[in-house]
């Protein structure tokens, strides 16, 4: 029974990744109905006031193109996020490698399967390991947010939790950092930028940690700076209006004299 | 949730000034959308709502052609990066991924600073990107179906939710929709 709740448990959160996948606001349910008499085999059925038909279509193909066996997983859609293939890959997690979780897709029009896909416990373990020999990714970024522990020894760091995303992540750096890390201790409150190479997860689309190479205090906020903000550059966009000069410097009347004939 | 605010909102914002009222195109357009920025900025101050930018609207915001004394450069860094205001999102490999394949999988084919912008704003999963601009604006519609809703602030519904005595029940869109999948045979 474990086994059969489990199956079930994380087929219902990869059905609710699929459709997030498609629509981020489609606030739905995913109900089972129809229970076979002595098996788990039951309908999924999605029901929503706020996907479109469109949407319905597309959640579809999504599903058939996650659940064909010959998928190329090195080369899989961006338009479904690694998360929710991993996810697809957890449902046969429980099973033995001599069973095999069985979908049928129905055509919505005629409303029976018209196409089915089996899960086995061999697929599922060879998209997991896929997945994770390519999910480490490096590039050299930034972030904002504050110090909320700090490591001494001989692999110093400090965590530092996001401002934007609320999380935090190890932030690794070298002794000659240590007096503006200190610096950033100084006040519970303050606010820092750090840069420096990031090491993160592609299935979880976030940082995993960040060997820091600078290190600086946000610019404080002071009392009354926003009612100071509101009007404080009258003359900001010189003669241009505001979205001229927005038009101006993204590039955009250069791309409109390469590609098209200019007046 | 969270909004996006544009670089051309902070830029409205710090131009709009009763006696230089000439100075805003379209202000008779644009005031309300403009008030209601500054109710935003206001509300995260509080600490009821939560106003994202990019990287990239330090940049925009700092290439301001007219003249620009050393308070007004203090009041810009103030707003946009003590974290106090707004909160930064900064640039990393999915944002830039995403920004191209508003193109490649979805045909929206925007510059590249719009289609940052618009990628950072899916990127760190805001309900609402705030703009005055019609270069994204004409876009609304093809990125509202990826559930994100590009609006002026003066329709924001995050807004409304976090101002008091506001009703922010958004209206239902339409009937009933189903999708089935047959599942969990052993």
């Amino acid at each position: 029974m474990d086994k059969l709740a489990e199956i079930t448990a994380e087929t219902e959160r990869f059905l609710r990744m699929i459709v997030e996948d498609i629509s981020r606001r489609a606030t739905g349910k995913w109900i089972a109905r129809d229970f076979e008499n002595n098996s788990v085999d039951f309908t999924a059925a999605y029901i929503s006031e706020t996907i479109t038909p469109e949407q319905i279509q597309e959640c579809r193909q999504a599903l058939a193109y996650t659940m064909r066996e010959d998928t190329d997983i090195e080369h899989f859609s961006s338009k479904i996020r690694r998360s929710t293939l991993l996810q697809y890959a957890k449902i046969a997690k429980p099973i033995a490698p001599d069973e095999a979780v069985h979908f049928g897709l129905f055509d919505l029009d005629k409303e029976q399967v018209t196409e089915r896909h089996i899960l086995s416990k061999e697929r599922s373990l060879e998209i997991e390991g896929r997945l994770q020999l390519t999910d480490r990714i490096q590039y050299d970024g930034s972030a904002q947010g504050t110090i909320i522990a700090l490591f001494k020894g001989n692999n110093p760091h400090f965590r530092l939790r996001e401002l934007h995303r609320e999380e935090w992540f190890p932030c690794y750096f070298s002794y000659n950092l240590y007096d503006k890390v200190i610096h950033a201790l100084e006040n519970a409150y303050t606010v820092v930028h750090v840069a420096g190479t990031v090491l993160a997860s592609r299935t979880e689309r976030k940082p995993i940690s960040m060997q820091v190479k600078r290190i600086e205090n946000a610019e404080p906020y002071l009392e009354g700076d926003l009612e100071k903000f509101v009007g404080c550059a009258p003359h900001a966009t010189g003669d241009s209006s505001t979205e001229k000069f927005i038009r101006l410097i993204r590039g955009h009347e250069e791309l409109v004299g390469n590609g098209e004939e200019t007046q | 949730m969270s909004v996006y605010m544009d670089s051309c909102c902070f830029i409205d914002v710090a131009k709009y000034d009763l006696g230089h009222r000439d100075k805003i195109d379209s202000l008779a357009d644009k005031e309300e959308h403009i008030k209601a920025c500054i109710k935003m900025l206001d509300a995260a101050k509080k600490g009821n709502l939560r106003v994202l930018t990019g990287n990239i609207t330090i940049s925009e915001c700092q290439h301001l052609s007219g003249f620009v004394d050393e308070e007004v450069k203090r009041l810009f860094q103030s707003i946009l990066t003590s974290g106090r205001i707004v909160r930064i999102v900064a640039d990393s490999i999915f944002v830039a991924e995403r920004a191209r394949n508003l193109m490649w999988d979805y045909q929206i084919k925007m510059g590249g600073a719009d289609a940052h912008h618009i990628a950072t704003a899916l990127e760190s999963n805001c309900a609402e990107f705030i703009t005055s601009d019609k270069g994204i604006l004409k876009w609304a519609s093809e990125v509202e179906k990826l559930g994100l809703k590009v609006i002026r602030a003066d329709e924001s519904k995050e807004l409304a939710a976090c101002l008091p005595g506001t009703d922010s029940t958004p209206p239902a869109t339409g009937g009933q929709n189903r999708l089935f999948a047959d599942s969990g045979e052993i």
